[in-house]
């Protein structure tokens, strides 16, 4: 019966060692940045942060203070073209809880000022995340889907979601 | 005063070397007008007609900033580098917070 146990058993090891290395390498500041996490260890030690060095490598700022950070995360809708305005304001009704809820900050809601080359003059909506994980998660939400309902058809938008650097 | 954001969100790229050239040129224009950089890669994610394309968020002190970037000379510079290199929508608009 035991080895009923061992899937659950090295999920939470994975999930464990991911941790210990998240924790470590905030805590361990890295010289050099993301080059020396991607470059062979010299000394030979065990290095947790390179279990899962592509992803971490990729949020580190290389050169700067050399500390680990996560990279925020942008959650950017440029809406194309608004077919039902009342569809809207009942989807954004439901959108805003949603996105709050998942931890989202709205930084840019409205027209824009400007569009330049193929810029659409409609409306524009930035939210910030703390991780590209918790910016799919609201999206994912059943609060988010609510909101989906309600818009229907009632605008063609372009969403994106944009590690940030 | 509230923040400038500009977003560029790339359609479809034809030539990627004038997509750099013109990157080379864009970074010190922008920076000059006090523009950071927030997010400069391809989409992780992309929702109902959103491409996984090229998408580029900046900030600036103030959308007068944004747009005197867009305007000055430096910037003229990249934009002549990248010429057809690229589709792009841009977008000037003003911070919320």
């Amino acid at each position: 019966m035991a080895c009923s146990y061992f899937p659950t058993n090295r999920i939470l090891l994975l999930k464990f060692a991911r941790w210990a290395a998240t924790v470590l390498s905030v805590m361990i500041p890295i010289k050099g940045g993301a080059d020396s996490v991607n470059s062979a260890h010299p000394t030979g030690q065990f290095d947790p942060a390179r279990l899962i060095a592509s992803p971490l490598s990729d949020k580190l700022q290389a050169g700067k203070t050399g500390t680990y950070r996560m990279s925020k995360a942008y959650w950017i809708s440029t809406y194309q073209k608004i077919n039902d305005p009342d569809k809207l304001a009942a989807y954004a009704a439901l959108a805003g809880p949603a996105i709050t809820a998942g931890g989202g900050k709205f930084i840019v809601r409205g027209m824009p000022v400007k569009t330049y080359e193929a810029g659409v003059n409609e409306r524009t909506v930035v939210i910030e995340f703390d991780s590209i994980e918790t910016a799919i998660a609201t999206h994912d939400s059943p609060g988010y889907a609510a909101a989906l309902d309600a818009l229907g058809d009632g605008a063609v938008r372009e969403i994106r979601i944009v590690d940030g650097v | 005063m509230a923040k400038g954001y500009w977003i560029t969100t790339y359609k479809s790229i034809s030539d990627m070397r004038k997509v750099e050239a013109y990157a080379k040129l864009a970074g010190p224009a922008i920076e000059a007008q006090g523009g950071v950089y927030l997010a400069r890669s391809v989409a992780t994610m992309a929702y109902e007609a959103g491409l996984k394309e090229r998408t580029v968020l900046t900030v600036f002190p103030s959308v007068d900033a944004a747009i005197a970037a867009h305007d000055s000379n430096g910037y003229g510079a990249a934009l002549a580098a990248l010429g057809d290199g690229a589709v792009r929508e841009i977008r000037i608009v003003e911070g919320s917070a």
